[in-house]
C-alpha cells in the first residue's frame, strides 16, 4: 500500500514536469504502469529497435535536429528513483541534467545511456534515438552555472566545503528533521549528495573528513536512496543499532556488553545482539556502569541518553575509562587531552594507557613531579633507599608494576636474576608445584593506579618484602594567571605541540570552535555550577575546580541548545548536556576568584 | 504532571507570604569573603595565601600560609563555632578526596585549633559537635568539641569514589547519614550516639536517586529530600520529615541543598526543558512549614546557589548574591 502511495506520488510530480508535453494516463492501474515501462525498456535497450546515433559530440547536429530526453525514459527514471531526490527537480531542467550527470538519480537498465527525441527542423519528422548520457549532457550543463560550481568542487575532492554543513544538527534526532531540510534546501545539494552516495560506497574518503562528517554523509544517503525514517534512527535507543561502526561499537558498545556480561574476554556477536536488545529495553543498566569499586562518579545517566550524547560528541576516540583510579582530576583531563591529540591503537584498559601517555609528556617536558608514585627499598648492598617509579595498571611501559616489584625483588636478592614473577589474584596456598617460583598477589579491589596493597610469595611461602609505597602527584593544569608562562600544562602543550590558544567567552565562539577539525576546548569550573547535585557552594566564594572537556552541541525542544561535555571525574562515556548558562557561571566565579579566565580552546588552523 | 499542578495552586495561596529575597549589597568588598556574620565580623582570605578576620574594621590573620597556593573554606552555621577547611596546594593538586586540614574557632576570636584531616566539615547542636569525613578510609567523625571525644563510624560505598556523606545532627543524639547499599541504593542512615546502635533508615528505590537533608534544631525534625541525579527525573521529588509525613512533591528535580531556615525550607528547583518550555529553568522556593505554602523566592536561567550563614539565607546567582528576609 505505501509503495502503491509512493508511486502514485511520482506519477503525479511527474505530470507536473513541464518537460512532458503529452500527459500519462493517471487512471492507469500502477502495476501495469510497472510492467508497461518495463516492456518499454526493454524495447528501447535494443539497438535494433532504436539506433544509437549519438555516441561522440560530432554526432550531435543542432543545425538539422532538435533534441528532447524522451519521455518514456524520464517517466521510467522517476519511477526508480528515490522520490526524496525526484522532488529536488520540480521544473528546473538544470536540476535534471546535474543529477543524471552525477549518476544521482539512474536509469535502472540504461545507466550510461539516454533514449532522445530527435525532431528534424526540415521534414518535422520525430525519430527515437540512443544517445551517450555525458556527451549529449556536457553542452546542456555549460548553461546551468550551479551545476558547473558543484561539478568543480566535487572534481577537486573539496571535502572542506563539509565543514559548512551541520552534521551535528542532523545526527541529533531532535533536530534530524529541520536539518534534513535545511541540507535539501541548500545550492550544494548536488554536491553533498554526491558526496554522501561516494562515501557509502567508497569508506575510504571516510579517512580524509571528520567522523562526525562520516557519520552524516552516511545517514545523508540513506536519505537519497529513499528512507525516509532517517531521523527516527537518530533516536537514543537506535544508536544500539550502530554495532557495525568500529568506532561506536569499539568505545561505546563493546564497553557497555562487557559490563552486561561482566567479562573481559571477546564476546560473541550473538551475545552482542543480545546484550543491546537488553540494554535498549532497560536503559537504567547504564547507572552502574564500571562504577565498583570506585572507578567513576556514580550513577552514570541512563543508557538513551549516554548513546545520544556520544554520537554527537567530538570525542568519540575516547572509550569507557576510570578516572576514580587517578586522585588528581588535572592529570585525569590532562591525560585524555593527550590521547585526544595522539590516538592509541591498542585497547585502552581503564586509564593505564591514557596515563602513561602523560606521564611520558611529562618526562619529555622536564616536569618529574608530576607522577612520583614509587616503590622503595632498603637496598643491603649499598646501605641506602632506593625507589623506582611504578604506574599500578596494565602498560607496557618499565614503570609497569609487576616489572618494577620484580626488578626490586632481584636487586634486594629475594629472587634470582633470571627468574621471573607472574600476578595473581587469589590466595597463594603453600601446596603444590602449581605454586613454585615467584608470584604476587594484587588486591585489586584496592587497587588504583596509585597505589596498590600486594604481597609476595616466594615457592607458596609469604615473605616479608619490605618495598613501600611513596606517592606524590601534583600537576600544575592551568596557568595560574593569564600572564603567567610557567610550566603549566596548558602552556607546555600549547608549545610541544604548536597549538594556537583562545578564550572562549560565548557560545557562539564556543560553536565556531567546535567547527574546527582540530580543536580541544578544555576548562576548569567550578564544581558546584557544573554539579549542583552533587557539589554544594557552602559560603560566599566557595568554588572547587573542577577540569572539563567539551565535545559538542546538543539541541533539544524549543531550539534550546545545551552544551555537552566530559566532567573529569566522570567516566568518558558519560556525556553529559550541561546548559552554556551552568558552564558560564562556572568559568565566570572561577575567573572571579583566581582572576584566570579557565576556558580555552587549543587549536591548529 | 498532578505534582506541578498542586505545587502551582500552593505557589497562588501563597502570593501575599513575608519572605522574600534582597539583593546583598554589603558597604565592603566581598571578592575575597569567605563568611560574613554580620558587617561588624566576617572572614576573609587574602591575597598571599592568609585566612584573616575583620572584627569592627580591624583585620587580624587567623592562619598563615606561605604561598597562596590555599584555599580556605568557612563554615558558618552556629552563633557560637566557625568550621575552617584549608587546602593546601589548591590550583596543582586538583584532588576532590584529598583531606583538608580542619579547625574550629569561637566566632569573633582570633585563636584557631586544629582538629584532624578530613573533608565536609559540618558544626552541630549550635557548634557542641562537629562531623567530618575522611573518604579515603570510608569513616565519619563525630566530634565532641567540649570534652575532644571522637566517634567514628564506617559508612559503605563501593560506587561512587567522589561522595561525601552528607550528616545532620539532633538534640536526641541522633545522627542521620547517607551512604550506599551493596546494590548502589542510597540510604539513610541512623546511629544513635548513646546507644551506638545503627539502623537503615530508609532505602532509595533506585540507583539514581540521592537523599540531602536537613535539621531544624529548635523544632528537633529533620527533614528529607529524595530526588534525582538523572535530570529525567523518573519519579517525584519529594520533602518529608522524619515520620515519613510528604510535605512537597514536584516532578522535577531539586538541585543543591535543602535548607532548614526557622519556620522554612528553601529549595532551588530545576524545571526541566524536556518537560516544561521556559528559559527561567531555576526557581529558589521558600516552603512555610506553618501553613504549606510556597514563595518563590528567585527565578533564572541559571543555577541559584543557596546556602546559609548562621542564621541568615543567601544564594548566589549571575554573579548576584542575594539575601533572604522574613
Amino acid at each position: 500500500m505505501k509503495k502503491t502511495r509512493t508511486l502514485l506520488c511520482k506519477v503525479l510530480f511527474f505530470s507536473t514536469i513541464n518537460i512532458f508535453a503529452q500527459s500519462q494516463g493517471l487512471l492507469e492501474s500502477f502495476k501495469s504502469l510497472i510492467s508497461a515501462d518495463k516492456r518499454l525498456m526493454s524495447y528501447y535497450s535494443k539497438e535494433t529497435n532504436i539506433p544509437y546515433v549519438i555516441r561522440s559530440k560530432k554526432d550531435l547536429d543542432h543545425k538539422n535536429y532538435k533534441y528532447s530526453i524522451h519521455q518514456d525514459y524520464l517517466n521510467s527514471l522517476f519511477l526508480h528513483n528515490s522520490e526524496n531526490i525526484i522532488h529536488q527537480i520540480k521544473n528546473n531542467t538544470c536540476k535534471l541534467y546535474e543529477y543524471l550527470s552525477l549518476d544521482l538519480i539512474q536509469h535502472p537498465i540504461l545507466k550510461n545511456d539516454l533514449i532522445l527525441s530527435q525532431y528534424n527542423i526540415k521534414n518535422k519528422n520525430k525519430r527515437f534515438v540512443k544517445a551517450n548520457k555525458r556527451v549529449y549532457l556536457e553542452d546542456l550543463l555549460k548553461r546551468c552555472p550551479n551545476a558547473i560550481a558543484n561539478a568543480t568542487l566535487l572534481r577537486k575532492k573539496n571535502y572542506k566545503l563539509l565543514k559548512r554543513f551541520n552534521f551535528e544538527k542532523l545526527l541529533n534526532h531532535k533536530s534530524c528533521l529541520s536539518s534534513i531540510q535545511d541540507l535539501a534546501h541548500s545550492p550544494n545539494f548536488s554536491y553533498l549528495a554526491k558526496m554522501a552516495i561516494d562515501s557509502s560506497k567508497n569508506p575510504k574518503i571516510n579517512k580524509s573528513i571528520t567522523p562526525e562528517q562520516a557519520r552524516g554523509l552516511n545517514l545523508f544517503a540513506k536519505y537519497i536512496k529513499g528512507d525516509k525514517n532517517i531521523c527516527q534512527v537518530q533516536e537514543g535507543k537506535n544508536i544500539f543499532n550502530l554495532k557495525n561502526d568500529p568506532v561506536v561499537f569499539q568505545n561505546l558498545l563493546k564497553p557497555l556488553c562487557k559490563d552486561y556480561f561482566k567479562t573481559y574476554r571477546k564476546l560473541k556477536n550473538k551475545e552482542i545482539s543480545s546484550c543491546l536488545e537488553n540494554i535498549k529495553r532497560n536503559p537504567n543498566f547504564c547507572y552502574t556502569h564500571k562504577t565498583r569499586f570506585n572507578r567513576a562518579f556514580y550513577p552514570l545517566q541512563d543508557c538513551i541518553s549516554l548513546a545520544e550524547n556520544y554520537i554527537l560528541s567530538k570525542n568519540k576516540n575516547l572509550a569507557s575509562d576510570c578516572p576514580g583510579k587517578i586522585p588528581n582530576e588535572g592529570i585525569v583531563n590532562a591525560s585524555r587531552i593527550l590521547s585526544l591529540i595522539q590516538p592509541s591503537k591498542q585497547e585502552n584498559h581503564c586509564f593505564s594507557d591514557k596515563l602513561n601517555k602523560l606521564i611520558n609528556f611529562s618526562n619529555e617536558e622536564g616536569i618529574e613531579n608530576l607522577w612520583d608514585v614509587n616503590l622503595c627499598y632498603f637496598n643491603n648492598l649499598y646501605k641506602e633507599k632506593r625507589c623506582k617509579k611504578v604506574l599500578f595498571g596494565k602498560t607496557d611501559s618499565s614503570i609497569n608494576y609487576s616489572k618494577v616489584i620484580e626488578r626490586i625483588l632481584k636487586e634486594a636478592k629475594f629472587i634470582k636474576s633470571g627468574s621471573s614473577c607472574s600476578l595473581t589474584r587469589y590466595k597463594v596456598l603453600s601446596l603444590g608445584e602449581i605454586n613454585q617460583g615467584c608470584k604476587i598477589q594484587m588486591n585489586t579491589e584496592k587497587c588504583s593506579l596509585h597505589t596498590c596493597p600486594f604481597s609476595v610469595f616466594i615457592n607458596g611461602k609469604k615473605i616479608k618484602h619490605g618495598i613501600t609505597s611513596q606517592s606524590s602527584i601534583a600537576l600544575n593544569y592551568l596557568s595560574r594567571t593569564n600572564k603567567d608562562y610557567s610550566t603549566s600544562f596548558e602552556n607546555l602543550l600549547i608549545s610541544k605541540f604548536n597549538f594556537r590558544k583562545s578564550a572562549i567567552k560565548d557560545f557562539t565562539i564556543l560553536k565556531r570552535f567546535l567547527n574546527k577539525e582540530k580543536v580541544i576546548i578544555h576548562g576548569v569550573g567550578c564544581a558546584e555550577d557544573l554539579l549542583p547535585q552533587a557539589f554544594m557552594r557552602l559560603s560566599f566564594n566557595d568554588c572547587t575546580p573542577l577540569p572539563f572537556l567539551i565535545s559538542g552541541v546538543k539541541s533539544g525542544l524549543g531550539n534550546i541548545e545545551d552544551v555537552l561535555m566530559n566532567l573529569s571525574i566522570d567516566n568518558m562515556i558519560n556525556t553529559r548536556e550541561i546548559s552554556w548558562n551552568e558552564i558560564s557561571s562556572s568559568i565566570s566565579t572561577f575567573y572571579k576568584l583566581f582572576n584566570n579566565w579557565s576556558l580555552n580552546a587549543i587549536y591548529k588552523d | 504532571m498532578r505534582f506541578i499542578k498542586t505545587s502551582l495552586l500552593l505557589l497562588n495561596l501563597a502570593s501575599f507570604a513575608g519572605i522574600k529575597a534582597k539583593l546583598f549589597q554589603p558597604k565592603f568588598n566581598i571578592k575575597q569573603i569567605r563568611a560574613i556574620k554580620s558587617e561588624n565580623l566576617s572572614y576573609q582570605q587574602s591575597r598571599n595565601g592568609h585566612l584573616q578576620m575583620t572584627k569592627n574594621t580591624k583585620t587580624k590573620d587567623l592562619i598563615k600560609h606561605e604561598d597562596d597556593n590555599v584555599f580556605y573554606k568557612v563554615i558558618l552555621n552556629n552563633p557560637k563555632i566557625i568550621g575552617i577547611e584549608k587546602k593546601v596546594n589548591f590550583f596543582t593538586d586538583l584532588n576532590l578526596r584529598k583531606n583538608n586540614h580542619l579547625f574550629i574557632s569561637e566566632l569573633g576570636s582570633s585563636k584557631v585549633m586544629e582538629i584532624g584531616k578530613g573533608l565536609n566539615l559540618n558544626l552541630h547542636l549550635d557548634g557542641i559537635y562537629a562531623s567530618f569525613s575522611k573518604i579515603n578510609e570510608q569513616k565519619i567523625s563525630i566530634l565532641n568539641l567540649k570534652n575532644n571525644h571522637e566517634h567514628s563510624l564506617t559508612y559503605s560505598n563501593k560506587w561512587n569514589p567522589y561522595f561525601r556523606p552528607e550528616v545532620v545532627m539532633n538534640y536526641g543524639k541522633d545522627i542521620f547519614y547517607n551512604d550506599y547499599s551493596k546494590n548502589g541504593l542510597m540510604r539513610v542512615m541512623q546511629y544513635n550516639l548513646k546507644s551506638k546502635k545503627k539502623k537503615v533508615f530508609i532505602t532509595a528505590k533506585s540507583q539514581d536517586r540521592y537523599f540531602k537533608f536537613c535539621s531544624n534544631e529548635s523544632k528537633g525534625m529533620i527533614y528529607i529530600l529524595n530526588t534525582s541525579l538523572d535530570f529525567k527525573n523518573k519519579e517525584a521529588t519529594s520533602i518529608t520529615d522524619l515520620y515519613g509525613t510528604n510535605l512537597y512533591l514536584t516532578d522535577f528535580r531539586i538541585n543543591g541543598p535543602l535548607i532548614c531556615h526557622d519556620e522554612h525550607l528553601i529549595f532551588v528547583k530545576e524545571n526541566n526543558k524536556e518537560k516544561l518550555l521556559t528559559n527561567k529553568k531555576f526557581e529558589a522556593i521558600a516552603y512555610s512549614l506553618k501553613d504549606s505554602s510556597l514563595t518563590t523566592l528567585h527565578k533564572s536561567s541559571y543555577n541559584i546557589n543557596i546556602f546559609k550563614q548562621d542564621d541568615k539565607v543567601f544564594f548566589l546567582n549571575e554573579d548576584l548574591y542575594y539575601e533572604v528576609k522574613q
